[in-house]
């Protein structure tokens, strides 16, 4: 496989939030990129969480295999550029989250994966969490300025 | 059987603007070229994953299910 790349040519980036080993990546990268992650996400009325309660090794759907299409006969790809250029205005990421990937630039195989479980537990009737130490007052915080908007 | 041929003439590309909420799951915002790209995403939130009562039918550690069990 041959791979000719463009130039990316981005006027202007505002991305606000990168988070959960996301990606946020300027230039080119020769070898591949693997993005992997695995949720398991609970929601309990009453957070009555213990330790080492919650394995991925019990949810099925963390390990089963990914089917992909595979193709019918080998294909001989290449690509070229003839030196042109990609070109964008302004960019306006709001979130990048859950090993997500921004990148400008050129790069090799990319592959992702994620597996997000969800469980929503309405346990309103279990008994309050005795807190194991005592909370400490709530300390004000002086406010965040507020981020000026982008200009157009 | 002969590889098939498939050739790509890349040629210029103008935007104007991109204006994007989230970028999520193991997806990806590219702006370039790129040999490939698998992304896979798997997604449970079925009706039993709403479970209403003081107790979670949550699963055990193995570890612990080999002690239990005789």
């Amino acid at each position: 496989m041959s791979l000719s790349c463009r130039e990316s040519r981005v006027k202007d980036v505002f991305i606000n939030t990168v988070s959960q080993a996301s990606i946020l990546h300027f230039g080119d990268v020769k070898g591949r990129t693997d993005l992997f992650n695995r949720v398991l996400a609970i929601q309990r009325a009453v957070a009555n969480f213990e330790s080492n309660e919650l394995p991925f090794t019990a949810y099925s759907l963390f390990y089963r295999p990914i089917l992909l299409p595979m193709p019918r006969q080998d294909v001989s790809f290449s690509a070229s550029a003839d030196s042109s250029f990609i070109e964008v205005g302004d960019i306006q990421v709001t979130a990048l989250s859950n090993s997500a990937l921004a990148r400008f630039g050129c790069s090799g195989p990319l592959t992702g994966e994620a597996r997000i479980v969800n469980i929503r537990h309405f346990n309103a009737s279990a008994p309050p969490v005795t807190p194991i130490s005592p909370t400490l007052p709530a300390v004000p915080v002086a406010p965040v300025p507020p981020v000026p908007p982008v200009s157009a | 059987m002969p590889p098939m041929q498939l050739h790509v003439t890349n040629a210029p590309v103008a935007i104007g603007s991109i204006r994007i909420i989230g970028v999520s799951s193991s997806s990806s915002f590219l702006i370039g070229d790129t040999e490939s790209i698998t992304l896979s995403s798997f997604f449970d939130t079925p009706p039993e994953s709403v479970i209403v009562g003081p107790l979670a039918p949550l699963p055990s550690l193995p570890e612990e299910t080999a002690e239990q069990s005789p």
